[in-house]
């Protein structure tokens, strides 16, 4: 590292800047955060690096590096093919375990057809937001919670319903769930890290229901357990165990942990609703939140059971493929809709 | 500064270096953070009670409740120059033994 | 014969005429039903290749691929500049009886301005309204996604048609999509006329 590649570094990012100045964001928080990055820019790029000893340039270099991935995900979040109807049923969860407002979802789309994850960096290293406050006094009162996804399911709500999960690792590591369970009961770094598959899926399935072990069938196949996860069985049963009011040794561990550090219950959230209208080639009018993530259960419900409803009418596979994301979407669009509008109009 | 910012919870280095960022430049910010830091480690050691640990901490608390015994004689609303020194030699020393 | 306000509202209220959202009941007229612009857009660009081919040549740049996708929240604005046209779809999804059918147009609000849709919308039609939105003012125009700029006249039928009786291109859609005329079956037969 020197300091004429830490120049290197901020032209690079200087030009990402630049592209994305006439960026407009729907959600002001974003608009805050992004300034704030411009801010920070702006100070890194005013300080004289020949007197820096090495440590201090790659100091600086994961800073720029933050910056890099901050306008990347603030970037990718205005695209016309993100899919909004996503966002905000994962923001709804959020809200269930955080109503601080603190941190905002952005998604970014990746050419990896099975990359679906979390990162925490821009959310949860507090070090980052330490260091800006004491060194260079600015202060950033949000947080990006990041989400990919690959870009050719960016569209496919069946397929999406894994990131509820990903949600999931971000509320287990925004409180320090699985950490301090570890702590209290000790776990080895491999059960530790089972531990945090589990706890995500249980909290996918609170919202998902069944739809979290339709898709874990598909993604994970039969997988044995492994250094990063749990055996594919063994996800589904706590799941099952889960929905249908069983107990657990590692459920009952999750469950206590989680009331006892965030105050909130791992419980089933759902409303189900009925699969009528969808069968009937319409959206559902979805009045609460609760019914609202009902909607991904009802899509892979009539996507894995036979629909004479479709195939009398001609309707082949790939057809009733794209009408359920279509149901979906509008559903949830239309639950959007009718609540900004109803928050609006006068009595 | 308090660099090595890709730090995870058994970063002696980074912890040697925040310890030095407040007693060189009298960083209030980071004072500050050491006061909340110390008073949680402090709460730790006395209830074993991880679950109130606040997560943004938790690594650098868990890490600092290995040395109770200094942690234990810091007065947090009066801290002085040698608990840093103290503190620091233990890192030190752990930092030596590990490498 | 076209139908009135009270035929449509029962129609309506019934459950036979699906209409989802509907913001405002204020939206059925004497005659009509006002229609909101929906937050989906194609809009056409001019690329490399030199036209757009319709005659059915499955060998040339797929049609979509002259179009741009922009999406609006509702509330936000879209520029529409002069004789400019762009696909997009109304706020509305739908689901129609099988013995009625559908004729829209601008409002006449928009139409002043410039606005011109025609369409017509099939007996038992399922899904968001396509529509292509043209500017004829000589001025660009801002519009609001969600406002009412077009409204659909319906007339009944003496006798039901079964929509899903053969396979539907563009059924249940929630979003404009591109023509599909090069899969008409007929343009091949017509190809094969002059080989």
């Amino acid at each position: 590292m020197s300091p004429e590649l830490i120049r290197l570094h901020l032209s690079q990012l200087k030009k990402a800047i630049i592209k994305s100045e006439t960026n407009k964001y729907a959600d002001n928080r974003k608009q805050e955060y992004h300034d704030n990055i411009l801010t920070l820019f702006e100070r890194i790029d005013s300080l004289d690096f020949s007197k820096c000893s090495i440590s201090e340039l790659i100091h600086y270099k994961y800073i720029i590096d933050f910056c890099f991935i901050s306008i990347e995900f603030l970037d990718n979040s205005i695209l016309t093919v993100i899919p909004h109807e996503i966002v905000y049923c994962l923001e709804k969860a959020l809200s269930d375990w955080d109503d601080t407002n603190k941190y905002i979802i952005v998604i970014s789309l990746s050419n990896d057809l099975n990359g679906f994850w979390f990162n925490s960096m821009l959310s949860l290293k507090e070090i980052y937001y330490d260091i800006f406050k004491a060194d260079f006094s600015i202060f950033f009162k949000h947080r990006l919670i990041q989400i990919t996804l690959p870009k050719y399911l960016s569209q496919d709500y069946l397929a999406n319903v894994v990131l509820y999960h990903e949600l999931g690792h971000f509320i287990d590591q925004r409180y320090g769930i699985i950490e301090k369970l570890s702590s209290a009961i000790s776990l080895t770094n491999i059960e530790k890290i089972h531990y945090g598959e589990f706890f995500s899926d249980i909290f996918a399935s609170q919202y998902i229901g069944e739809a979290s072990n339709y898709y874990l069938h598909y993604i994970a196949h039969e997988a044995p357990d492994s250094e990063s996860h749990p055996s594919t069985n063994s996800r589904i049963d706590l799941v099952e165990k889960f929905l249908n009011g069983k107990t657990d040794p590692i459920l009952d561990h999750l469950k206590d942990a989680t009331f006892k550090i965030t105050g909130k219950e791992l419980k089933d959230r759902r409303k189900i609703i009925k699969d009528d209208d969808f069968k009937a080639f319409i959206p559902t009018n979805i009045v609460s939140d609760e019914e609202l993530h009902s909607i991904f259960e009802i899509g892979w419900r009539l996507w894995k059971n036979p629909l004479p409803e479709y195939s009398d009418k001609h309707i082949g596979e790939f057809d009733k493929y794209r009408i359920i994301n279509s149901l979906m979407e509008k559903s949830i669009s239309n639950y959007m809709v009718v609540n900004k509008w109803n928050k609006h109009v006068p009595h | 500064m308090y660099y090595a910012i890709n730090q995870d919870n058994q970063n002696l280095e980074a912890y040697c270096s925040f310890l030095n960022e407040i007693v060189n430049t009298g960083n209030i910010y980071y004072a500050n953070l050491f006061k909340e830091i110390i008073s949680q480690t402090q709460n730790l050691i006395h209830t074993h009670d991880y679950y109130k640990v606040s997560s943004e901490r938790f690594g650098i608390v868990k890490f600092f409740a290995h040395f109770p015994d200094v942690i234990k004689e810091i007065d947090v609303n009066n801290i002085k120059s040698e608990d840093f020194q103290k503190l620091s030699s233990c890192f030190e020393s752990k930092f030596c033994t590990a490498s | 014969m076209y139908l009135t306000k009270q035929e449509i509202l029962d129609l309506y209220k019934s459950g036979e005429l699906i209409i989802r959202p509907l913001l405002s009941e204020g939206q059925f007229g004497a005659m009509t039903l006002d229609l909101r612009l929906g937050t989906d857009f194609l809009v056409s660009f001019q690329g490399r290749e030199p036209y757009i081919d319709a005659t059915g040549d499955t060998e040339c740049r797929p049609i979509a691929s002259f179009f741009q996708e922009t999406k609006r929240l509702i509330g936000e604005t879209i520029f529409l500049h002069p004789h400019q046209t762009v696909l997009c779809s109304s706020l509305e999804y739908f689901k129609i009886p099988n013995n009625i059918f559908l004729t829209l147009s601008a409002r006449s609000s928009y139409s002043r301005l410039g606005i011109s849709i025609t369409s017509i919308v099939q007996p038992g039609y399922c899904g968001c309204l396509s529509l292509e939105l043209t500017n004829n003012n000589n001025n660009a125009l801002k519009l609001r996604v969600g406002a009412a700029i077009l409204q659909a006249r319906f007339y009944r039928l003496e006798k039901d048609v079964d929509y899903f009786g053969v396979a539907r291109k563009y059924a249940c859609q929630v979003r404009p999509v591109a023509s599909k005329v090069n899969s008409d079956k007929e343009l091949e037969i017509l190809k094969k006329l002059v080989e």
